[in-house]
């Protein structure tokens, strides 16, 4: 699991290819990369790493990384 | 841009069930009005409200009812409507088994078949199909509901697109007329030239009491209207003896509406049904059990829909479940012209007499819209920083903020003021945000005006906004400067200002700037209770 894989799912919930994703996009700057699309990729990081976000957290994970970090807390 | 392929009328976020449509727009929570943009179709999908006062539940139903009477009102005719049903399971736990609850939801469903009944291009999408199969803790996603507004646990997203991609297709297809149907091991079990009618599986044991049952299925469907045609290999002589003899044989020839019983390939006998009855290749559907005579079909009658056939008898009839609802089904009740014109007629004569409204102004008035404009103080300034920060579409400069930006502009003079919004329904909160800077010399500047979705379609953007520059007159301002900065999100807002009756002074790059001159006071009609709150 690394942020590659979690812009993967990104990509697939902005319906855009990865590559056009740059490393710092961050939700909500990043243009198609709206609340409603945020929605749709937490809910797909839900389902493919069996976790449950709080919703303090899916305000807070902007960024690829912060992404990546929280995951990794909840699945350790 | 393309024209949106549908307009959701929604009562709560949907937007995520949808996002494999991507040029789909929606309205605001509970907006009656019509779309800037004309769909290809609109689409009524509201759900139940989680308040757990019954009196309050019922009541939101019924607004719900007029509510979808005002928009079809407003909707032409011709105009492809599909009404989404209430499901019960959406509700809040505590109105389980009432049935108070449960009748009004009923009625509101029964009134959805009604308006399809009368409105030719008006379609009903039973939501309990979909969400019928799903667990009642599955439904809702509380952290979703609580956080986004949320009705649908967005964790099904994919399957309600499924669903509703099926119901799109059947709609937009054109309807089946012809099943055409095998005899042997697909009306009864086994081989009638070889057991005897005799020995035939059709009954009340298993398996023939399935075949039983699939033919009284074939024969409902006959009643709607479903043609029903046989194309065997077999001996017609045995066959039609078989029909007139066998106790459990629900089908008679008589609903049978042409047959070929011989030895000739299935494809070659197909060919002549169709032309026997008048029909096309593609209005008809192949049922066999023979896995050989369906790709002959296939390959030689590429028109022809040949469904795969159950392995085991007892999945017959959840397969004919499937290729009714495919190829079959109605999502109207009645034939497209049947009194549709009277029957639409006495509908506006039940609005205007009953409890629905007979206008838009009305129903605004129904609302008893209240807005309390608050001028920025510490308590508010965070929610108005957010609010720059996330608002999007009704935003005319789109400019975003800090509690630490905002405050240096008040103490260069700016003023801040933002509006708190509530109705009979519920109360939005602080919703609206205005500013406006270089206040001087009987000059003002609108720095930002924004809107949060929630709350639009009630005309509110315009009261406020009235209401603030009748304050701007009492403080002796006498020219308005405004513009509009475009964005990919806020085209909604594009001629705002041309609607307030501003002068456009330039335009460049998409921008527009505007300047108005104030001298009466704006009148606000009288529905919109504005109040500044003190300080």
């Amino acid at each position: 699991m690394n942020e590659r894989e979690i812009k993967e799912i990104l990509a697939e919930a902005l319906g855009m290819p990865a590559a056009e994703i740059p490393d710092d996009a961050k939700q909500g700057e990043f243009e198609k990369w709206d609340s409603v699309r945020h929605l749709n990729f937490v809910v797909a990081l839900e389902k493919k790493f069996d976790i449950e976000f709080e919703p303090e957290e899916i305000a807070e994970i902007c960024t690829l990384g912060e992404v990546a970090a929280v995951v990794e807390t909840r699945r350790s | 841009m393309s024209q949106p392929e549908f307009h959701i009328f929604r009562s709560h976020t949907i937007e995520p069930l949808f996002s494999s449509y991507s040029t789909a727009t929606f309205s605001g929570y509970g907006e009656v009005a019509m779309p800037v943009e004309m769909p290809r179709t609109m689409v009524w999908f509201h759900t139940l409200g989680m308040d757990s006062a019954r009196e309050r539940l019922l009541a939101e139903i019924a607004d719900m009812q007029a509510k979808l009477d005002l928009v079809l009102s407003q909707a032409e005719a011709a105009m492809p409507f599909w009404l989404v049903t209430l499901f019960p399971g959406t509700g809040p736990t505590t109105a389980d088994s009432d049935v108070e609850f449960a009748r009004a939801v009923a009625n509101y469903n029964a009134h959805l078949y009604d308006v399809a009944e009368a409105r030719p291009a008006v379609r009903v999408l039973d939501l309990g199909d979909f969400l019928g199969g799903v667990a009642r803790s599955k439904i809702i996603d509380w952290k979703y509901f609580y956080m986004a507004q949320m009705s649908i646990n967005p964790a099904l997203a994919s399957e309600f697109a499924d669903w509703f991609e099926g119901c799109r297709r059947s709609i937009e297809s054109v309807r089946k007329k012809c099943l055409v149907l095998d005899l042997d091991n697909t009306l009864w079990g086994g081989v009638l030239g070889e057991e005897g009618i005799e020995r035939i599986a059709l009954g009340h044991d298993y398996p023939g009491n399935v075949f039983r049952d699939f033919q009284a299925d074939l024969l409902e469907a006959a009643r709607q209207g479903v043609i029903l045609a046989i194309c065997s290999k077999n001996n017609e002589e045995d066959v039609l003896e078989a029909f007139k003899k066998h106790p459990d044989m629900i089908l008679s020839m008589e609903d049978i509406a042409a047959h070929r019983i011989n030895w000739d390939d299935k494809a070659s006998n197909i060919q002549q049904l169709a032309d026997e009855l008048n029909i096309g290749l593609d209005s008809m559907v192949f049922i066999d059990d023979n896995p050989r005579e369906r790709e002959l079909v296939k390959s030689f009658l590429p028109d022809v829909v040949v469904p795969e056939f159950p392995e085991r008898p007892h999945r017959l009839r959840v397969f004919f479940q499937e290729v009714y609802r495919e190829n079959f089904r109605l999502y109207r009740l009645t034939n497209e012209d049947r009194k549709k014109t009277q029957q639409y007629k006495d509908n506006a004569a039940r609005a205007s007499s009953g409890g629905s409204f007979a206008d838009f102004d009305q129903y605004l008035r129904s609302l008893e819209i209240q807005v309390e404009i608050q001028v920025a103080n510490s308590f508010n300034l965070p929610r108005i920083a957010q609010m720059t920060q996330k608002t999007n579409q009704f935003n005319l400069t789109t400019r975003r903020y800090t509690e630490g930006d905002l405050g240096a502009m008040l103490n260069d003079g700016a003023l801040i003021t933002c509006a708190s919004v509530a109705d009979r329904f519920g109360d939005s909160g602080i919703t609206g945000l205005l500013i406006f800077k270089d206040l001087s010399e009987g000059m003002a500047t609108v720095d930002s005006y924004l809107l949060s979705c929630r709350i639009l379609g009630r005309g509110i953007e315009n009261a406020v906004f009235k209401h603030a520059l009748n304050s701007l007159i009492d403080r002796g301002v006498e020219c308005v400067r405004a513009e509009y900065l475009p964005t990919a999100k806020n085209a909604q807002v594009e001629n705002f200002y041309d609607r307030i009756g501003f002068e456009l002074e330039r335009e460049e790059d998409g921008a527009k700037h505007y300047r108005m001159k104030l001298a009466d006071r704006f009148t606000i009609e009288d529905y919109y209770k504005v109040e500044v709150a003190d300080e």
